[in-house]
């Protein structure tokens, strides 16, 4: 980061081969268009071109913030057009059947994202799915609580409780996953 | 049996209940921002709200990796590189804050030394008082806006974003500087495309479905100084927007917008800051 603030176009191209189909595949999951997702790409990257320092490194690691950022502009962009999310259907164990191979040119850190995404998917597993559906809707979908509660037909209470239930089980499954991955 | 919220206070017992949501961007603005003024004063919360979002910002490693088409990176690289012979243009506006700060307000210093000078100037004058009038009125003006950047850049929790043009191909810039403190911020813009007759630039703070007109403006020579005074507002935007409309401006904003920006983009990033193999997973359950 600290050679894009001096204009380095090779340590922009090295940032876009690591993060490139990362960050693709974060705003694709949320805008289901492959133009759209194009777009965004290009804007989240430009944008961290023009503006580098706008990660500031005390506050966590560079990955999980540009997921974040990729997240959060994607989510933006749903909520703008209207448009709304279709649920994910394949549950984790599914996908995780389905793992591919990531795209991501730098051996260590595809290791290491493949790692945590199966780590990630099998603390999802653990939690009740309608728990689990929430939290996606909520995540992905960029949906409010009340909003859920209406695509759901679910009293909004409910749908709260889940969130709140829903997001300590996560921690907890988490928890358990790393102690059971570093025995 | 005790709970967590066990100890609490119950504004803190509600805002615990609310936090999970938060992260994962679930709250509606009414209920964001009930929670947003509790988390200034409360650094309690602050630390549980950051655990939760450090746990919803892995949700985002959890997608399948997919390959971006070929010619993508291609784009962006191209693009970067145009870019590139330039100091990025909110630098030139902005270049830090410190010196921006520092410019600006000697910049508003002397300003307010001119203006001074001109008022000497103009009670010794014997000429044409309308005009000098409508001079000294002006310059009033300018002074004003002067005065009310110099505030918000003087101020000890001044925060700037850059605002990003809609069309990829638009070469305007914008930066949005503001002091909640101050409850005031203002813009500044260069490149600004001239409008079509009857048309003006209109600036909107906004949230997800709310946008609110703040101020309309025409650039002169494509640049802009907006001041804007948000001590009436009694809600938290979470951008910022300008779009094209009517002469006069709109009730409601006409889409697309021209440049926008979200204040908190990055503000479920997190994770922790140690180099371990899970590192991210071990930040987000913590101890």
């Amino acid at each position: 980061m600290r050679r894009l603030g001096c204009r380095d176009l090779g340590a922009f191209r090295a940032l876009y081969d690591r993060y490139g189909n990362l960050v693709y595949s974060t705003v694709l999951r949320i805008v289901r268009d492959g133009q759209t997702a194009e777009d965004m790409v290009q804007e989240i990257f430009l944008r961290i071109w023009r503006k580098p320092d706008s990660y500031v490194a005390q506050r966590g690691r560079f990955v999980t913030w540009l997921t974040s950022v990729s997240r959060n502009r994607a989510v933006d962009e749903i909520r703008s057009r209207g448009r709304r999310f279709r649920y994910e259907t394949a549950s984790p164990e599914e996908q995780e059947r389905e793992l591919p191979t990531p795209e991501i040119n730098d051996p260590a850190l595809r290791a290491e994202l493949a790692d945590q995404r199966r780590l990630i998917l099998a603390a999802l597993a653990r939690i009740p799915v309608e728990q689990r559906q929430i939290i996606e809707l909520a995540y992905f979908g960029g949906l409010t609580q009340q909003e859920i509660a209406e695509r759901l037909s679910q009293p909004l209470g409910t749908v709260k409780t889940r969130v709140r239930l829903g997001m300590q089980k996560l921690r907890a499954a988490l928890t358990l996953e790393v102690r059971l991955e570093e025995r | 049996m005790r709970d967590a919220f066990d100890g609490l206070d119950a504004g803190c017992r509600e805002v615990m209940e609310l936090v999970d949501a938060y992260a994962l961007g679930a709250l509606d603005h009414g209920e964001a921002g009930a929670l947003q003024r509790h988390l200034s004063d409360c650094a309690r919360c602050r630390e549980e709200l950051s655990k939760s979002q450090r746990t919803a910002a892995l949700l985002a490693l959890s997608v399948r990796i997919e390959e971006a088409p070929s010619g993508l990176r291609d784009r962006i690289v191209a693009r970067a590189e145009r870019e590139g012979a330039e100091v990025p243009a909110w630098r030139r506006l902005i270049p830090s804050r410190r010196t921006s700060t520092r410019t600006l307000a000697f910049g508003g210093v002397a300003a307010l030394v001119f203006a001074v000078f001109l008022q000497a100037q103009l009670s010794n004058l014997r000429g044409d008082k309308d005009e000098l009038r409508d001079q000294l009125s002006v310059t009033s003006s300018e002074l004003e806006q002067q005065r009310q950047i110099v505030a918000v850049l003087s101020a000890s929790d001044t925060q700037k974003v850059a605002m990003e043009p809609a069309s990829l191909r638009s070469q305007a810039e914008s930066v949005y500087n503001w002091s909640q403190n101050n409850a005031a911020g203002f813009v500044v813009c260069r490149n600004f495309p001239a409008l079509s007759r009857g048309r003006v630039y209109q600036v909107w703070l906004v949230t997800g479905d709310r946008a609110e007109p703040v101020a309309t403006f025409l650039p002169q020579d494509g640049s802009c100084q907006i001041p804007m005074d948000m001590s009436r507002m009694n809600w938290h935007p979470e951008g910022i927007a300008i779009s094209v409309e009517p002469q006069g401006g709109s009730r409601t904003p006409t889409r697309p917008w021209f440049s926008y920006a979200w204040f908190n983009e990055a503000a479920n990033a997190g994770g922790g800051n140690h180099e371990m193999r899970m590192g991210i997973l071990a930040a987000a359950i913590g101890p």
